[in-house]
């Protein structure tokens, strides 16, 4: 085992046995990760079909019913979460909020899966300078803090969707870069594998039939807690105000308009921490359960 | 010895320079800062002025040679907030920033090497599933999450703890606990992982067939023997410790140079902000040439091939 | 010779063990009714293919079987039942009187502490010396297994030590407090050949210097050849052929002794090459076929032996030879 732990596992954070496994893991459990996808599915639904049942326009004020509590019912208007500091309904700027949390999780982890799955390939196929340039950043990254490299990108670019994906990719493209590469070696010195070259194949041809495949299932694992990693990164970016612009309601800004009321009106707050929370371990659950399925070792690289 | 240290420091060098480097063209190419200086109401004698205060109407090349010797002299410039030197701002919120580091980091390991250790020791009982439970549960927790909970409940609710700043000496408790959180709960998941691991080594056996007792094994030569794996772990998790504090510092209104930067880049304060990214670029390659040394001192096999 | 005798002639004496591990799919019985002892200044070898169940019934002595083990019968270490004693006096009982040496020093050493405080450490828990009398002890105690320039090597860690050396080492580890029992499991698999015969020599030495009993596991019927003075040969979790290291090796009545016998006994050689003459696997736990479990692999097999356990039976020449077959050759 070499003593530096792969950025995998760091990431992950898990290892072997990280779980109680066979008989003695309750029935319920085993079924989690189902439960928490059908969870995490019907949320994203819902959410990007946020403009077609919502009873309130997100962004529409009104300063008569600033601050209602929820649960209340209000003179012909109800208020599920309650009302906000500006009077804009909590329950329909939190569905609404949820498409960027969803949108950026899909978005920024499949674009890092692809570049980073790219660049460890080709690490692992020429080996050589390519193979040292591409670990020493993935290096150098992984040891570097993610919000003040944000923090820099977003001075210069300015905020945006589009600018948090791009910070997000060019961070996490680094756990997919070092699984793509560690796996492509185990495959490169598997008996089959010589077999095909010694039967004359070479190239591209030969990563993309015999490599490509091996490498999925991890790759797949990877990419849901790269998901909720983003989830977190991009909420964080957001309560910081360096996420999208402020008319766009998200569960980060949310929070952090919210984070000014917790004595007066905790529920502004409350609901899209519970969202946050709640989404981000349905994830973390389901890559799990899919980690035991796809491949039960990737936990141990 | 003199060798690592050596490639160390060159590292060192290389990786600030490189960070500011890129930090500098970006915000040139970017935009002009003399704008963001001047504010909207500004005339364009006025931003003109500005700009040649600022040395922009002078060439790239030139700029860039002034930034070096900006970088080697580490005067970044007037913050163009307070109208102060940044660099001495950066390093006055320095210490706070550290406090609280250093305090939610140790608090961290406190726990977590205990609870790491009882989870592996009960891994087959319901004590030891619970903490990994909760350990899991932890790291699906965004830790200003669990600074915005903590505030309504110790604040809001029990008023017993100050919700923002750092006036009291109870000011502390709340931030770090909040920082500290997802490092426990992933350590707490290492410790135990590493610890079953080591559990299965052969001079564990050894230690059995000599009679000696399980605290003896445990605490004296597993507990060495996790160290050396765990000490590289946490070379990379103090660099991102600052990336945690950047956030806590937001939510709890803690004066550090976290807050500092972020309010430096919704001003578009690029000194300060370039102070900011260089002190922590620094701290950063120092933190991990601490411990890339101390890695040298704990694992034997490292120290003999040095010497 | 009358039983009283016999007591203190004996070291460890195993009766009717059965060994059972509890898994996941159900339970898995390592051991069958096994019956072993060894005697002071003698060495016992117990010889047989890799899960044969060698190392389960020494470590059921040494305590060192996974929690999971069930263990019943007997095991009687110097006159006095250990099985179901308590804890603690069977730890110390352990830790006084059994010393054990793995197949890997490399791995059974703690790499991070030097080879010297390795050693210190017992002395210093059991004998409660102080910190420098026990170093002095290891540095004499790893002159004693001939480790040259023990000072420095004390110094040492066991990366820095060579196979051999880190061999010792563990040797000196075991021997320590000058135990009455030496397990020694696989001691020599991991090491290159020419360095086995001077550990196997060094095993001897000790042996006889301080009236040890030896049981030595192996795969290699070189080295039982070298240092047994008797074999017990274990097939399947039990023991088929024992007696004197002359009477198994010069003319086994087993089927499976003779077989394995059949290949070209030398030291080194690899589980590979003695696989090589018998046809057939050996037996997973799981899976170990009814009656004589080496009926599948063996010539003279008939219909009785699927279907009956052979019990063992003396020879006609010796008592002491013990085998158990349906159907031996001639001359048995």
């Amino acid at each position: 085992m070499s003593q530096r732990m792969s950025a995998f596992s760091f990431f992950v954070g898990a290892k072997s046995d990280a779980l109680p496994k066979g008989p003695g893991r309750k029935k319920w459990f085993r079924q989690a990760g189902p439960i928490s996808l059908a969870f995490l599915g019907a949320a994203a639904l819902l959410s990007f079909g946020a403009n077609l049942w919502v009873p309130q326009d997100p962004t529409y004020q009104d300063l008569l019913y600033r601050l209602v509590p929820p649960f209340e019912i209000g003179e012909g208007v109800s208020y599920l979460l309650g009302t906000d500091q500006l009077g804009r309904d909590v329950f329909s700027r939190l569905v609404h909020g949820g498409k960027v949390s969803f949108a950026v999780g899909l978005a920024t982890a499949t674009l890092a899966m692809l570049i980073g799955g790219f660049l460890g390939l080709i690490a692992a196929y020429f080996r050589g300078w390519q193979e040292a340039v591409i670990l020493r950043v993935v290096d150098i990254q992984t040891a570097f803090p993610f919000l003040i490299v944000a923090i820099a990108i977003v001075s210069i670019v300015g905020a945006g969707v589009n600018t948090i994906i791009f910070t997000l990719v060019i961070w996490l493209w680094t756990p997919f870069a070092r699984l793509a590469h560690a796996k492509s070696l185990s495959v490169k010195e598997s008996e089959f594998y010589r077999a095909a070259i010694s039967s004359g194949r070479s190239g591209f041809g030969l990563v993309f039939q015999h490599i490509v495949p091996n490498i999925t299932g991890a790759m797949m694992v990877v990419w849901t807690f790269v998901v909720a990693q983003t989830i977190i990164a991009e909420s964080s970016m957001s309560y910081l105000g360096l996420g999208v612009p402020l008319s766009t309601p998200t569960w980060g800004s949310m929070l952090s308009e919210g984070r000014n009321y917790l004595e007066t009106a905790w529920w502004i707050a409350t609901f899209p921490a519970v969202a946050i929370m709640l989404t981000v371990l349905c994830v973390n659950v389901f890559g799990d359960w899919l980690s035991d399925r796809l491949d039960p070792q990737t936990k141990e690289i | 010895m003199l060798r690592v240290l050596g490639s160390r420091a060159l590292q060192l060098i290389l990786v600030v320079l490189g960070i500011s480097t890129l930090l500098f063209f970006l915000v040139r190419v970017s935009g002009d800062p003399a704008l963001a200086v001047a504010g909207s109401e500004a005339t364009t004698e006025d931003i003109e002025i500005i700009r040649e205060s600022l040395g922009l109407n002078r060439s790239i090349f030139e700029q860039y040679f002034a930034f070096l010797i900006k970088l080697a002299t580490l005067n970044f410039g007037d913050s163009y907030i307070y109208l102060q030197p940044s660099m001495p701002l950066i390093l006055e919120a320095l210490p706070s920033t550290l406090y609280l580091s250093f305090v939610a980091f140790a608090l961290a390991m406190l726990v977590a090497i205990p609870a790491g250790i009882f989870a592996a020791v009960k891994r087959r009982n319901a004590s030891g599933r619970f903490i990994l439970s909760m350990s899991m549960l932890g790291q699906s927790i965004p830790p200003f999450i669990i600074g915005i909970f903590m505030i309504l409940v110790f604040s809001v609710w029990l008023q017993w703890l100050p919700s923002f700043g750092n006036e009291q000496p109870t000011s502390i408790i709340m931030p770090a606990i909040a920082l500290s959180a997802v490092l426990m709960a992933r350590h707490t998941r290492l410790v135990r992982a590493y610890f079953i691991e080591e559990m299965n080594r052969g001079y564990v056996r050894t230690g059995k067939s000599l009679g000696f007792n399980n605290r003896r094994i445990r605490f004296k030569h597993i507990l060495r023997n996790i160290s050396v794996p765990m000490l590289s772990l946490i070379g990379i998790d103090l660099g991102k410790f600052v990336g945690g504090a950047v956030i806590i510092e937001a939510v709890f209104a803690w004066p550090g140079i976290g807050s500092l930067m972020v309010n430096a880049v919704k001003a578009r304060d690029y000194p300060m902000l370039e102070a900011g990214v260089f002190t922590v670029a620094v701290m950063v390659v120092l933190v991990n040439l601490i411990v890339d040394l101390l890695y040298q001192f704990v694992d034997p096999r490292l120290r003999a091939k040095v010497n | 010779m009358n039983l009283a005798e016999q007591k203190v002639d004996t070291v460890v004496s195993i009766k009717n063990l059965d060994v059972v591990f509890n898994t996941a799919s159900g339970p898995l019985q390592a051991i069958h009714t096994t019956n072993w002892s060894v005697a002071p200044g003698e060495t016992f070898v117990i010889l047989g293919e890799s899960g044969a169940g060698k190392s389960v019934s020494v470590h059921a002595v040494s305590g060192l079987l996974p929690s999971t083990a069930r263990i019943t019968g007997s095991i009687e270490f110097e006159g006095n039942e250990i099985l179901g004693a308590d804890q603690e006096s069977l730890r110390k009982l352990r830790a006084e009187k059994i010393g054990v040496i793995f197949q890997d020093p490399l791995t059974s050493l703690d790499p991070c502490f030097k080879v010297g405080a390795q050693i210190a450490e017992i002395f210093q828990v059991h004998r409660g010396m102080s910190k420098d009398e026990a170093w002095n002890q290891a540095v004499s105690l790893l002159d004693s297994v001939q480790i040259p320039d023990p000072e420095r090597r004390a110094n040492q860690f066991p990366h820095q030590l060579s196979g051999g050396q880190r061999q010792r080492v563990m040797i000196a580890m075991a021997i320590a407090l000058e135990p009455k029992l030496l397990i020694a499991d696989e001691p020599t698999t991991a090491l290159d050949a020419s360095v086995q015969v001077a550990v196997l020599e060094l095993i001897q030495r000790l042996r006889d210097q301080r009236d040890m009993a030896v049981v030595l596991i192996t795969h290699n019927i070189g080295v039982a050849a070298a240092i047994a003075d008797r074999i017990a040969i274990m097939y399947a979790g039990r023991i088929v052929e024992t007696g004197t290291a002359q009477e198994v090796l010069r003319s086994p009545k087993h089927p499976y002794t003779q077989a394995l016998l059949s290949s070209m006994p030398r030291i080194g050689a690899s589980k590979a090459e003695l696989l090589t003459t018998i046809s057939g696997t050996p037996p997973s736990l799981a899976t170990i076929p009814s009656g004589c479990a080496f009926h599948p692999r063996c010539t003279r097999a008939i219909e009785k032996c699927k279907t009956d356990v052979p019990r063992l039976e003396p020879t006609k020449q010796s008592v002491n030879h013990i085998f158990s077959c349906h159907n031996p050759a001639e001359g048995a």
